[in-house]
């Protein structure tokens, strides 16, 4: 509670006059030197709602004192009145230059002072309340933000899995390919620091990595649940869903103030392109494909090789892995490639643990 | 009686009415001061200072007399006084001027006046 002045003058006289004006509103607490009222302001910080300062005094003059308060930011919350004899525009700039709210000159008149103090001291309960309220609501404001995210980070995963159930597997394989893309980006990141992969971005490229398939919502169930083989035309409908997904997370997200909504475009899009150019459906050469969806490319290639479909067994995670890296399934980065064979051991205990 | 004080000070050209307003309308709390003022001993460190000629001690006394004097509204005093502040203010060596003891003369004249008034109240 900030009721109490800090008189603070070496005459007796100041400080009683002061007093005898301000007593039936505040509690005053009386310091006659700049050392004193240091230790004072010390002392009920908490409590204090102005100071009342003189220039000239013994021990420690009063920009001793306002300098003290300057360097402990006391400054910003108490309000401070010189109250001085000393009638010169230096010292009066001198304390405006320290952060006086106000000077006042001796003699003063006292229905003018206790008018000026009652003003300013009004003036910064209310200034400090409004901080106070600035901080609770940029606080709650944080809370709902990350509330917001984590909704939305569900939604991504929910609408990941129903894609998955109409394609009448088990909502594993977005998940297998989440760890599998989270291994591999990060043994990019070790060998290859030239991708920039921070752990922020390695987390929303994992995250990202559910909304690969997306767009096979939008595929017909004769075309996705056909058991045999697709013919041509079939296959160009097919390779739609690579479209068709980045345009629903257009239409979902149209803002990018979450990091994994680009990365859920590029993924969605891009991560049937192959190193070559022989990819789809933009034909993306090297690094002109993005890195996260070169490394989603591999972990959905990997996962379904060791995956039983319903046109194929499972292949063991050996076989799988010779038949990435020597071409079957297309090219690929040749960085990523070497990073696969760092990880190859965790991927194959992912590929176990998973299963 | 110290009513009487307050008039008999007025009557010398003391602003009592702007000093009692200072104090809130407190005619005890004014009185209590203007009976300290005989013993407050700035004004005899003054001219200490003055005959030892110490730039520092002259300013800082003359300077907290003078508020002091400006607060009880001791007017015909502290207006001779302010010249003697602005004399000592911020000079690097003792000042060499005649009009120094002129000023402390005459600022002395209305302290005793002033003084013998009050003491004369003060034992009663």
């Amino acid at each position: 509670m900030k009721d109490t002045l800090l008189v603070v003058d070496d005459m007796e006289i100041n400080r009683d006059i002061l007093e005898n004006i301000f007593s039936d509103s505040y509690k005053i607490i009386k310091a006659e030197n700049g050392i004193e009222a240091i230790e004072m302001l010390k002392e009920h910080k908490e409590s204090i709602c102005a100071v009342l300062l003189d220039i000239f005094m013994p021990e420690l003059d009063g920009f001793g004192v306002l300098d003290y308060m300057h360097k402990n930011d006391l400054n910003k919350t108490v309000p401070t009145v010189l109250i001085t004899g000393d009638t010169s525009n230096e010292s009066k700039q001198k304390g405006y230059s320290m952060g006086v709210s106000d000077v006042i000159e001796k003699p003063f008149d006292s229905q003018i002072v206790k008018t000026r103090i009652n003003n300013i001291v009004e003036l910064y309960k209310h200034k400090n309340g409004l901080e106070e309220l600035v901080d609770e609501q940029t606080r709650k404001i944080k809370h709902q933000a990350d509330k917001i995210s984590a909704t939305n980070k569900k939604l991504w995963d929910t609408l990941g899995a129903i894609v998955e159930f109409r394609n009448h597997e088990s909502g594993m394989h977005i998940y297998r390919v989440r760890e599998f893309t989270r291994v591999l980006l990060e043994a990019v990141a070790d060998n290859y620091p030239e991708y920039g992969l921070t752990n922020e971005l390695i987390d929303a490229m994992a995250f990202a990595s559910v909304m690969h398939d997306v767009g096979k919502i939008s595929i017909s169930d004769t075309i996705l649940l056909k058991p045999g083989r697709l013919t041509d035309e079939e296959f160009e409908i097919m390779k739609t869903h690579t479209t068709k997904g980045s345009e629903i997370i257009d239409a979902v997200c149209d803002t990018d103030d979450e990091l994994y909504f680009k990365f859920g475009r590029q993924i969605a899009r891009s991560h049937h392109e192959r190193f070559d150019g022989r990819g789809y459906p933009d034909g993306l050469v090297g690094d002109d494909i993005p890195i996260a969806a070169q490394i989603v490319a591999i972990a959905d290639v990997y996962d379904a090789l060791v995956s039983r479909r319903v046109y194929k067994p499972p292949f063991t995670p050996s076989e799988a892995f010779r038949m990435i890296t020597n071409g079957e399934c297309g090219q690929f980065n040749p960085k990523i490639m070497d990073s696969l064979k760092i990880a190859r051991p965790k991927f194959e205990e992912l590929a176990e643990r998973l299963k | 009686m110290d009513r009487d004080m307050i008039a008999e000070l007025a009557d010398i050209g003391v602003d009592t009415e702007t000093a009692l307003s200072r104090f809130m309308g407190n005619t005890n709390l004014y009185t209590k001061f203007l009976f300290k003022f005989p013993a407050d001993d700035n004004f005899a460190k003054l001219k200490a200072s003055i005959d030892s000629k110490d730039k520092d001690g002259a300013f800082m006394a003359a300077h907290t007399v003078k508020g002091v004097a400006a607060n009880l509204g001791l007017d015909p005093f502290s207006k001779d006084i302010e010249p003697l502040v602005e004399k000592f203010r911020g000079v690097s060596s003792y000042p060499e001027d005649e009009d120094i003891e002129a000023l402390y003369n005459a600022a002395a004249e209305k302290y005793n006046e002033i003084c013998s008034i009050i003491n004369r109240y003060a034992q009663q």
